[in-house]
């Protein structure tokens, strides 16, 4: 297994845009082999040890790359790190041989409970070294470097002495684990929390993001979700237009999780990513 | 990681407890259109709505029979009775069926409907065979070498992806009634139990209508009954179970998929 994404100088082949693995689109893309350079697979799903999810993640691995996403590790949490789910994911893992493995930066489970949701962390100096010291430990154990995603968020807690883009970049430095950059939930974030995203990107050490999520909000009135529901927004497309005018050669991933459409619109999401990667490519040259 | 656990047990307490208000929350950022009392509801909404979504998945056609909203109120119920204890979300509600025989109990709107707890259970073990691990092959050639005392201790396994369920209602008429049309039909009660097997075939569970024999084998079987006892119990039960014709039925189907030999023996 590779130890998180390579950048371009390293090895030209890394995959470029993918989208997120959905059982409903598997047959479709097994026969009609889409141009695309990864799929993503929700690890959670596929941890079975047998059974048609499994079965799928197979077929198409033999087509494209993949790489797994996780939600279970909460690397934020306080709980004992949970090594029998680490010990699956490995498993799995040694399947696959993902391009690489990817969790979030909250906690998603107390005392053995799991919220199925990406709780929020105080951004302190003390979350800092916790999330940090977990991190090297589930990289030890995986025997990778993992890639970490920012979250949305919903509140903000009152100790927090680190702005968000502060407490991601401490965190990728400290453990060394790279970032996912989801530009979706950086907007949310602007939106909820009034956060600059444009700072809040010029902020983020490039050098550290092995990969870029994009994906839909849903408005709320007085707030944005983070529904995955529906295409990227002009404004997240903006943001990574500014991206990838600054970086080309980050992978670059369309989430879309719920609601799910025709595998033909995950596509049209996909090719404008392409135009955008290409297009800053071309004015580089 | 003090504070932070004292933070996490706070919020955690006050995302589950839904008689509490963001007064439990621990302290906030000022600032933004949103209330506390919002912010909070954001993550409860969030979190609930993820569980009720995954039971409804599961439990697709007790769902059908019940309306949206009246199966809303009682996944919301379960949620809150059962938080989830694995990563995979799929895997959550394995204690509805028993929620829904004592919500039936305890409901009389629900007079008519006393299948639904058995209804959940064919739901779960279909779901369950769904994600089964994938059976070996049964070793015809290492069951060649056993002698005759070791046929008579020899407890069969039954795959991973299989079930048995009896039921007094015709769940499996109701189940299938409901897997192509959103009207419900009114489905006739049957004066005698219905047996039925749950397995995977090409990666697809599939339910079967079993014979009382058939089943009481692999009701025994489950319970890791030997080849002798099953002798011993259909002769104390008083039972006709032609084991002869149903164990090499049951391998041929791939529901028995393996076995191990048990040291003791069932002569009296």
């Amino acid at each position: 297994m590779q130890s998180g994404p390579s950048t371009d100088s390293e090895k030209p082949s890394t995959p470029r845009i993918g989208v997120g693995l959905r059982s409903a689109h598997v047959n479709e893309i097994l026969a009609t082999q889409p141009d695309l350079d990864f799929f993503e697979l929700l690890t959670d799903n596929h941890l079975n040890e047998g059974g048609y999810a499994k079965q799928q993640a197979f077929l198409v691995r033999q087509d494209y790359p993949v790489s797994l996403h996780s939600v279970g590790m909460s690397l934020g949490g306080t709980d004992p790190i949970d090594f029998a789910y680490l010990d699956k994911i490995k498993a799995l893992a040694k399947e696959l041989e993902p391009v690489c493995i990817s969790d979030h930066l909250c906690w998603t489970s107390f005392e053995s409970h799991h919220a199925h949701d990406l709780l929020p962390l105080p951004y302190t100096e003390e979350a800092v070294h916790h999330v940090s010291r977990r991190i090297r430990q589930v990289q030890d154990f995986l025997e990778t470097t993992l890639v970490v995603e920012n979250v949305s968020s919903y509140l903000e807690f009152a100790c927090s002495t680190l702005k968000e883009w502060e407490f991601l970049a401490a965190v990728s430095i400290e453990s060394g684990c790279k970032i996912l950059l989801d530009l979706n939930n950086i907007y949310v974030s602007q939106y909820n929390h009034a956060v600059d995203a444009q700072e809040y990107i010029r902020n983020i050490p490039l050098d550290r993001v092995a990969e870029i999520h994009l994906a839909g909000f849903e408005h709320k009135g007085s707030y944005l979700l983070d529904a995955h529901n529906r295409r990227v927004s002009a404004p997240v497309w903006e943001l990574y237009r500014g991206l990838a005018s600054s970086s080309t050669s980050i992978p670059t991933l369309i989430e879309w999780d719920n609601e799910l459409p025709p595998f033909s619109v995950l596509l049209e999401e996909a090719e404008q990513a392409r135009r955008y990667q290409q297009s800053a490519a071309d004015n580089l040259n | 990681m003090h504070q932070l656990q004292s933070i996490q047990r706070q919020f955690w307490d006050c995302l589950r407890n839904r008689n509490t208000n963001a007064e439990c929350l621990p302290p906030l950022s000022e600032g933004g259109t949103l209330s506390n009392q919002e912010r909070l509801e954001i993550y409860r909404n969030t979190m609930r709505s993820a569980h009720i979504r995954a039971l409804a998945g599961m439990y697709s056609c007790s769902e059908k029979i019940l309306g949206e909203r009246y199966f809303r109120q009682i996944a919301t119920e379960y949620y809150h009775t059962y938080p989830a204890t694995s990563q995979d979300l799929n895997l959550y509600g394995e204690s509805f069926p028993t929620f829904m025989l004592d919500w039936v109990h305890n409901h009389p709107e629900l007079v008519d409907y006393p299948y639904l707890p058995d209804l959940a259970k064919l739901e779960l073990a279909i779901e369950q065979s769904y994600r089964a691990k994938d059976d070996p092959d049964f070793d015809f050639d290492m069951l060649a070498t056993l002698d005759e005392d070791d046929y008579r201790n020899i407890c069969f396994t039954l795959g991973a992806s299989l079930s048995i369920l009896e039921s007094v209602y015709p769940v499996y008429e109701i189940w299938t009634a409901h897997q192509e049309q959103d009207e419900v039909e009114v489905i006739g009660s049957i004066d005698k139990p219905q047996y039925l097997c749950i397995a995977r075939e090409n990666f697809k569970p599939v339910i079967h209508q079993v014979d009382q024999a058939s089943w009481w084998v692999m009701e025994k079987t489950s319970s890791c009954h030997t080849f002798g006892e099953l002798e011993s119990l259909a002769q104390l039960e008083k039972m006709d179970i032609p084991l002869q014709r149903i164990i090499p039925e049951l391998i041929h189907k791939r529901w028995i998929c393996g076995y191990k030999i048990i040291a003791r023996h069932t002569e009296s």
